[in-house]
């Protein structure tokens, strides 16, 4: 729940210039900036600092927050902008995304190659309803980072394309593609996860 | 009907008084109530799904794919498939929340921050 600071509204800080109360806008997206840390981080020890270095500069630059622009995003940018300085000096190298120019996001949503592998047993994707949340987080985590953002942000905390893009400093074009790459790489993982778990039974194998 | 006469009758046809007898009425556009969109294919509606089902297709491009999905049977399961992978992805999204103690040290560390030296 979004208590405000204990400090109140009297404290230099709380209100910046335009009249935004950190307390009142910031502070209540602390679950989602949470779990965006620690889709990031993979760990919770890690995400928690994430979270606490994120509110910390994101107050800090209270002032340049813009009322009217959705605060959930700026303290995303923010997020994602502390954990890449943070891993840039721990030089853990990323890993290397293969986009070419030539990635259409709509050859990407036309192909199915998971729904067309489960198209005999299950064809409306019924499996997807038996798989627990911890196998989701698990097959997210698998992801390569900048697909992984990609779907966090669009597919669990509800951003448009058009406020991925802002987050993540990329093209609306580049959200669609990651964001449609992880999804079937998602599908992927997920339906094999249903078939080791006897949800779904491998038609080919017949 | 001869070719001329058949030229013809295109011709009258795209004037300002509109169709011709036996012209399709599903296929023009027209009457603002019911807005006829032409049908596209499903390849084409199913290279647009993701767009439509993230609710970021608008105006013309949208009523095409719904109006596509509404009808096509063969569409239908890939439609569901779709969903139900979403859903099972905006359902975790339940799973995580700040915890009391991480809450009490971010708000601790803030007040630190704006105490003045």
């Amino acid at each position: 729940m979004g208590e405000p600071l204990e400090t109140g509204g009297g404290v230099p800080g709380d209100r910046n210039a335009q009249g935004a109360s950190f307390s009142e806008e910031a502070v209540p997206h602390m679950d989602a900036v949470y779990r965006f840390a620690l889709r990031l981080t993979g760990a919770r020890d890690e995400a928690e600092d994430l979270v606490q270095d994120t509110y910390l500069r994101a107050f800090r630059a209270w002032e340049q927050y813009a009322p009217g622009t959705r605060c959930k995003s700026w303290l995303f940018t923010i997020c994602r902008n502390v954990f890449l300085r943070g891993r840039e000096r721990s030089q853990r190298h990323d890993e290397i995304l293969l986009e070419t120019a030539q990635d259409d996001p709509r050859a990407i949503s036309r192909e199915a190659p998971v729904f067309a592998a489960s198209r005999d047993e299950d064809p409306e994707g019924e499996f997807f309803r038996s798989i627990v949340d911890a196998k989701v987080f698990e097959a997210i985590d698998q992801l390569p980072e900048e697909y992984r953002m990609a779907v966090v942000l669009s597919d669990l905390e509800d951003l448009s394309y058009g406020e991925v893009a802002e987050v993540l400093e990329i093209p609306v074009g580049t959200v669609k593609s990651r964001l449609f790459r992880g999804r079937r790489q998602l599908q992927r993982q997920l339906y094999q996860y249903a078939l080791e778990m006897g949800y779904i039974s491998d038609a080919g194998e017949r | 009907m001869s070719f001329f006469k058949a030229l013809k009758r295109l011709f009258s046809g795209t004037g300002q008084h509109g169709r011709t007898d036996g012209t399709d009425a599903s296929t023009s556009s027209g009457s603002p109530g019911e807005t006829a969109v032409a049908m596209i294919p499903c390849d084409e509606a199913s290279a647009r799904l993701f767009e439509y089902l993230d609710g970021e297709l608008e105006g013309l491009s949208e009523e095409e794919v719904r109006q596509h999905l509404a009808v096509c049977e063969a569409c239908y399961p890939r439609v569901q498939f779709e969903r139900h992978f979403l859903e099972a992805l905006q359902r975790s999204q339940n799973g995580g929340r700040a915890s009391a103690s991480l809450r009490e040290r971010v708000l601790e560390a803030l007040a630190e921050d704006e105490r003045p030296e």
